[in-house]
């Protein structure tokens, strides 16, 4: 039960939630029913079928309609006397200026995107309010608290970035059913059907190719007249067959590498298709339907069903063929979908049709819909106790129970018998240029940038920043808000246009930016320094922003060296958690060879270096530089 | 008899650390004791491929700073076999899993 004290800091308490989601719907039940009563919450987004396997407060009625109000009329059935206040609405939004941040006790953040999470952080900053943090990934989850000037902000730590794959692991030598359907995804489906001014590194280069690129270009191209089918098996053949030789020209490549297997349409498929399935006749549904579907007229029901190579060929062709009969407005700017029934039909298709060619095990429709679209089930379980553990952190903040914050890590298995972790929170990051006033550093090469350059992949991506302001000295090189006049925006625009070196305020190796948000009350300092050039797999962007993390190596620089130097084993496990005392229980040859690769790097002069798992012993060994 | 065949292979010298994600992917490092733990903690995020100011080290609930070393008594004392917590925050909506 709650202490008087803890009765009266609840009762008296406005608090702020931000989303109406999974933990939003568990959250604004579990505060309500521990007694508080004055609950003001933003969502922008309304109901939707897939949210109501579990977010309770809502049912099937309500889909469509404001996912923060549907939340607040069902808590108030069930506490009648209480106010809850909803806004259906973006919270990055003006209206919510740090002014109406400040009215509030605490802010609770139950959000989806990284995007509003930093937004909310530099408000809360701002009006000084304490937030309550919280995040899940299907049994992961975690709560933090931030206060300003006591713990850590939500931008002192890193987020982890997305999974990202070496672009030639993708384009020539897949080994995991991931890497096909990323190829699928990013490169064939974008290259078929997204812009064609988008860079796309589909085509293999084989090493005479000056005058093989010009071709491959024209086999994308489709001409008025061009049957869609032979167009289909065109591209199929190109992508599955010729392609797939060209790479294994290239033999070096597949020294120690499984030979992929060229396929061609004429070898799986029958001559014409059109006999067998009238299906582009006579499907009756209109232009741009994210439901039309390649698997009904192929006899194809079940998307959990493994198809073999032919019923992908046809999978893929049908599809392809769909995309340019029913949907051919849409071609040019199309990017994947998980929802787009079509898109992940064809990218299943062509993604199993490569796994094919190089000896990869093939994956359902449903599997690889839930591979591309990054999907991990979310777990209603997990949202509830993240729930829980915010409200228990928002009453130790409006008591001011500093010594007892907690974070609070959900785990998948238990580590050490808990499934839930406690740490306590982090003292503020001195380099965070959010709630400190460490400036940036920014690599740049100031003659091939432009301006636009800097504020899409700079300010606004890295930086987050809603409405940037961008000072050089004294001059204003760059504003966003609705109070400008059209001399200025037109001024602004001719700006974003220029390279940097060839702005009013020329920015050169050594200048320094201001770069403001006016809403966030967020301004840092940028030092620009000048590079020709950037490294294309590893530095994409063309530009390298740093200082906004903590760099690893702000001392120990000898340890760091020495460990690069090493050569390093590394095996991993996914069933670590067996006691220590079983981990030996090898067969008397793989003692013996774990042995000897044990020898093979240990010396005493090693400081650090990774080892195989002492229960399992593989052989996998992988040289790390 | 495990400790036993065990044992010579580590020099007095070093400790073997597990570090452990939130979904059990569990990494084995052999570490010197007077080195700092950095080092692990780098190699531990290039293998995953994260940025290593992406992940919170921890042991029994305890931080790990980049700049301890096992032997660091006051506040860490490591011990061989010792299993370290690597966390990450959740950001509902994507995935690193894949």
């Amino acid at each position: 039960m709650a202490t008087q004290q803890q009765q009266s800091a609840i009762k008296g308490a406005k608090v702020l939630m931000v989303g109406a989601g999974g933990i939003g719907c568990e959250l604004l039940k579990t505060l309500a029913l521990s007694g508080f009563e004055d609950i003001h919450i933003i969502d922008m987004d309304t109901i939707e079928v897939s949210n109501l396997n579990r977010q309770f407060l809502f049912r099937r009625s309500h889909v469509g309609q404001s996912k923060a109000k549907v939340a607040r009329d069902a808590v108030l059935r069930f506490r009648p006397n209480i106010n809850i206040r909803s806004y259906h609405a973006n919270v990055k939004n003006p209206e919510f200026d740090v002014d109406f941040f400040k009215q509030f006790d605490v802010v609770l953040n139950g959000l989806d995107n990284l995007d509003a999470r930093r937004h909310v952080n530099r408000l809360c900053l701002a009006a000084d309010v304490p937030l309550v943090e919280s995040g899940t990934t299907g049994f992961l989850g975690q709560v933090t608290v931030h206060i300003k000037g006591k713990t850590e902000c939500y931008e002192c730590q890193t987020k982890p970035a997305p999974k990202t794959y070496p672009v030639c692991t993708i384009t020539s030598t897949p080994t995991k059913f991931v890497h096909c359907i990323v190829w699928a995804k990013d490169l064939l489906f974008a290259k078929l059907f997204g812009d064609k001014n988008q860079d796309n590194d589909l085509n293999v280069r084989s090493n005479n190719s000056a005058s093989s690129s010009k071709e491959t270009e024209d086999v994308f191209e489709r001409s008025e007249d061009e049957d869609i089918e032979q167009y289909g098996r065109k591209i199929y053949d190109h992508v599955f067959g010729s392609n797939i030789e060209a790479a294994l020209s290239n033999e070096e490549t597949w020294k120690n590498r499984r030979r992929p297997r060229p396929i061609y349409s004429k070898d799986v498929l029958p001559e014409s298709l059109t006999q067998q399935n009238g299906s582009t006749q006579n499907c009756s549904v209109t232009d741009g339907d994210l439901m039309v579907s390649a698997m009904p007229s192929l006899g194809l029901k079940n998307p959990q069903e493994l198809w073999g190579l032919t019923q992908n060929s046809l999978v893929f062709i049908e599809a392809l063929k769909l995309f340019f009969a029913k949907r051919k407005k849409e071609i040019g700017h199309l990017t994947f979908d998980k929802d787009d029934q079509l898109a992940v039909e064809f990218v299943t298709a062509a993604a199993n049709i490569r796994a094919e060619s190089f000896g990869i095990p093939l994956h359902s429709l449903f599997e690889a819909k839930g591979i591309a679209g990054n999907i991990v089930h979310a777990v209603a379980t997990t949202n509830a106790i993240i729930a829980g553990l915010i409200v228990i952190e928002a009453i130790k903040v409006l008591k001011k129970d500093v010594d007892k914050f907690r974070m609070t890590y959900c785990l998948e298995h238990p580590s050490k018998k808990l499934l839930l972790m406690p740490i306590e929170p982090y003292e503020p990051n001195p380099a965070c240029y959010v709630c400190s006033e460490t400036p940036l550093v920014l690599e740049i090469n100031t003659r091939k940038s432009k301006l636009r350059d800097l504020v899409d992949k700079i300010v606004k991506t890295k930086l987050g920043m809603n409405l940037p302001l961008i000072m050089h000295g004294n001059s204003l090189l760059y504003e966003v808000g609705d109070d400008l006049d059209d001399i200025m925006v037109a001024n602004y625009n001719a700006n974003l246009e220029k390279y940097l070196s060839e702005l009013p305020s020329p920015i050169l190796n050594g200048s320094i930016l201001t770069v403001e948000d006016l809403q966030q009350e967020l301004s840092c300092k940028i030092n620009v320094k000048h590079r020709e050039e950037f490294d294309e797999e590893k530095e994409p962007e063309g530009m390298v922003l740093s200082g906004w993390t903590p760099s690893p190596a702000t001392n120990g620089e000898s340890a760091s060296t020495s460990n690069n130097e090493n050569p390093v084993d590394v095996t991993e496990s996914s069933s670590g958690s067996e006691p220590a005392s079983k981990k030996r229980r090898l067969s008397e040859t793989e003692a013996s060879n774990h042995k000897k690769e044990t020898e093979n790097v240990e010396s005493e002069d090693d400081d650090i270096m990774e080892v195989e798992n002492p229960m399992m012993v593989s052989k996998k060994k992988i040289r790390v530089e | 008899m495990s400790a036993a065949d065990k044992k010579p292979l580590i020099p007095p010298s070093h400790i073997t650390i597990k570090i452990k994600s939130q979904d059990d992917i569990c990494v084995y490092f052999r570490i010197k004791r007077d080195v700092e733990l950095r080092t692990m903690m780098q190699a531990y995020s290039d293998k995953v491929g994260q940025q290593m100011s992406a992940f919170r080290f921890h042991c029994d609930g305890i931080r790990i700073k980049p700049n301890q070393t096992p032997n660091e008594e006051l506040q860490l004392d490591l011990e061989d076999g010792d299993e370290i917590d690597a966390f990450v925050d959740q950001i509902a909506g994507f995935s690193h899993r894949h």
